[in-house]
């Protein structure tokens, strides 16, 4: 499993984890009732118990079990002024590319 | 121990029969010739080629991997998977019901008009609305026709109102069936009690209002006090009040959508009437109006002249058929029969039960999980698994974990408005046994999470099959059965 991240979302992720006590974290967020789906965000909060972390440029993003099972083979992450992070979509291209166990 | 897990494609063998038929005493006839070219197929469909025998154990083992109400707790929030009581089937085969034609002769079918006049008759009652229609073969499409009489209603007046309102908690199907009838849909937030937020409503009601869709008690399980006033502000801005009668088994008996000033009503027969759930139908989402609705009703319509039953399509303002026929009578029949079995006294138990059951399974689990909103709810209550994410599990976790016990998991993930929700309801079928067994298990998988979660991520660990990936099966389905052999030739070509 591949994260790749554009410049301008690691850019932001270093600004805000400057001046943020939590972690930064994908997160899937689930839609449900007569079936599943899962969209995919950057959310700041506390570390969970069992959460992957993949670091690179002394940034720390966590994963927890669940959204790590349903992430795609590559998950791209980009920044956009009026959309915020962006997570999952395909992007024209990418600062770093993390491999995930 | 041999499980036949193959499809019966994989068992499949070119020639072998299930039957033998006798040689045709008829000279056979060269469809080439007969229909259009379009229409005959290039090679013959593949069809499984299989024994009788090799038949019979296929499906039976495939109907023992299925879990129905028949064979387990099914708490499906928002679905009301009770019991389906057996003698409606028994009454939906008797012959002259099974065997009749809606082709025949309304002379010939005075019976099976009768049940269904009746069957108007008694939802009217039921649901406080003044005349009903059974057309409709789903909730969905009930909701659809109520909307279609809406549109009609306000053209009439000569009036285009464009807006449908829904809460946040409503149901999906509220706001698709409002886009399929030409509407846009305007969401209303909830408050933080859950319910609708009345200043939030006054914002948006106005001129262009076609109507307000709600579900009383909501799909949080709770009830919309303010239902007098919310109906106040809508009709008074000339809006129509739409009832989806999805969590009806709330309050049969109690009250009725009529009472608090809905002026149409849909019912799910196979939620509220215990006809069977599922499997893509046949289903009835009969719908009930005012009386200053009735003209734009569904056509025929079944009435009665005298002493004889009638279909008129005689009602100029209609908003025309909506369903083949007169709608899925053999579950029209059950439901009715269900109605007549209960009685009013039946029936108001019926809420009285399925509310007191949610209210005990609730108070049991509150401890364990999150409750977002801790008050009396009618049949059905939402749970947080917020404090179970902290811990790296999720609803969805937990909820695979229940196979494991031979539970069917509740409704997950819905209402939108609840993280990592939970919605329960036990309905009124189900025993005090059923109900603390089912407590006692979501009370272990809770300290499971907390003290061996490895045993819930993985879950379920008793499943013919493991964990499957519904986001997969969402994105990219597979619907259609193709041979391994066939798959790699087209990976080689692309």
């Amino acid at each position: 499993m591949v994260i790749k991240i554009s410049e301008v979302a690691m850019n932001k992720l270093q600004e805000v984890a400057s001046q943020e006590k939590l972690v930064p974290r994908i997160d899937a967020d689930v839609a449900g009732g007569c079936g599943l789906s899962v969209k995919f965000s950057i959310v700041w909060d506390e570390p969970r118990r069992n959460d992957s972390i993949i670091e690179y440029e002394g940034i720390q993003i966590h994963l927890d079990h669940f959204t790590k099972r349903y992430l795609d083979e590559e998950t791209q992450i980009d920044y956009l002024d009026d959309q915020g992070f962006i997570v999952g979509e395909q992007f024209s291209s990418s600062a770093c590319a993390i491999e995930l166990d | 121990m041999v499980e036949y897990n193959d499809l019966i494609f994989e068992i499949s063998r070119p020639g072998r029969i299930g039957s033998s038929l006798p040689e045709s005493d008829v000279d056979s006839v060269d469809i080439t010739n007969k229909l259009p070219k379009h229409l005959i197929r290039d090679v013959p469909a593949e069809l499984p080629e299989v024994s009788e025998l090799q038949l019979v154990r296929h499906y039976t083992a495939l109907s023992n991997k299925n879990h129905g109400i028949d064979n387990g707790f099914y708490p499906l929030g928002s679905c009301t998977m009770k019991y389906n009581p057996k003698i409606n089937e028994d009454v939906a085969r008797l012959e002259g019901f099974s065997r009749i034609h809606p082709y025949q002769p309304v002379e010939t079918v005075q019976g099976a008009l009768e049940v269904l006049y009746e069957l108007q008759e008694e939802l009217a009652v039921i649901t406080g609305m003044d005349a009903v229609t059974l057309q409709p073969s789903a909730g969905a499409q009930g909701e659809w026709t109520g909307l279609m009489m809406v549109k009609a209603y306000h053209a009439q007046k000569g009036e285009t109102r464009k807006q449908v309102l829904v809460p946040d908690s409503a149901h999906g199907t509220n706001p698709a069936s409002a886009t399929v009838a030409g509407f846009e849909t305007i969401t209303i937030p909830s408050n933080e009690n859950g319910l609708v937020n009345l200043e939030e409503l006054k914002k948006h009601v106005g001129p262009d209002t076609a109507a307000l869709m709600l579900t009383n008690p909501n799909t949080l399980g709770l009830f919309e006090k303010e239902i007098v006033e919310i109906a106040q502000v809508v009709h008074e801005a000339g809006g129509l009040l739409y009832y989806d009668g999805a969590n009806a088994n709330a309050i049969l008996g109690k009250t009725t959508p009529g009472q608090m000033g809905f002026d149409i009503v849909h019912l799910n027969l196979h939620k509220t009437f215990t006809t069977p759930h599922g499997g893509g139908g046949p289903g009835a989402g009969p719908v009930g109006v005012k009386e200053k609705l009735i003209p734009y009703l569904p056509v025929p319509r079944v009435e009665k002249d005298g002493e004889k039953y009638v279909l008129n399509a005689n009602h100029p303002l209609s908003i025309g058929r909506v369903k083949g026929y007169y709608g899925n009578f053999g579950i029209l029949l059950r439901a009715y029969t269900y109605i007549r079995t209960m009685g009013p006294e039946g029936l108001r138990q019926v809420s009285e039960s399925a509310v007191l059951h949610a209210n005990y399974l609730r108070k049991r689990l509150e401890p364990y999980f999150e409750a977002p909103y801790s008050q009396v709810c009618k049949h059905e209550f939402v749970l947080s698994g917020s404090r179970q994410k902290k811990l790296g599990v999720r609803t969805l976790d937990m909820a695979k974990r229940l196979l494991d016990f031979g539970y069917h998991p509740p409704t997950i993930y819905f209402p939108l408005n609840v993280e990592e929700c939970l919605m329960i309801e036990p309905t009124e079928t189900e025993s005090k046994e059923t109900l603390d067994a089912f407590a006692d298990v979501m009370i272990q998988i809770a300290k499971e999470v907390e003290d061996n979660p490895g045993v819930v991520l993985e879950a379920p660990h008793t499943t013919v099959i493991g964990r499957l990936d519904e986001v997969q099966a969402a994105r990219q389905p597979i619907l259609r059965y193709e041979k391994a052999v066939e798959v790699e030739k087209e990976t080689v070509k692309s």
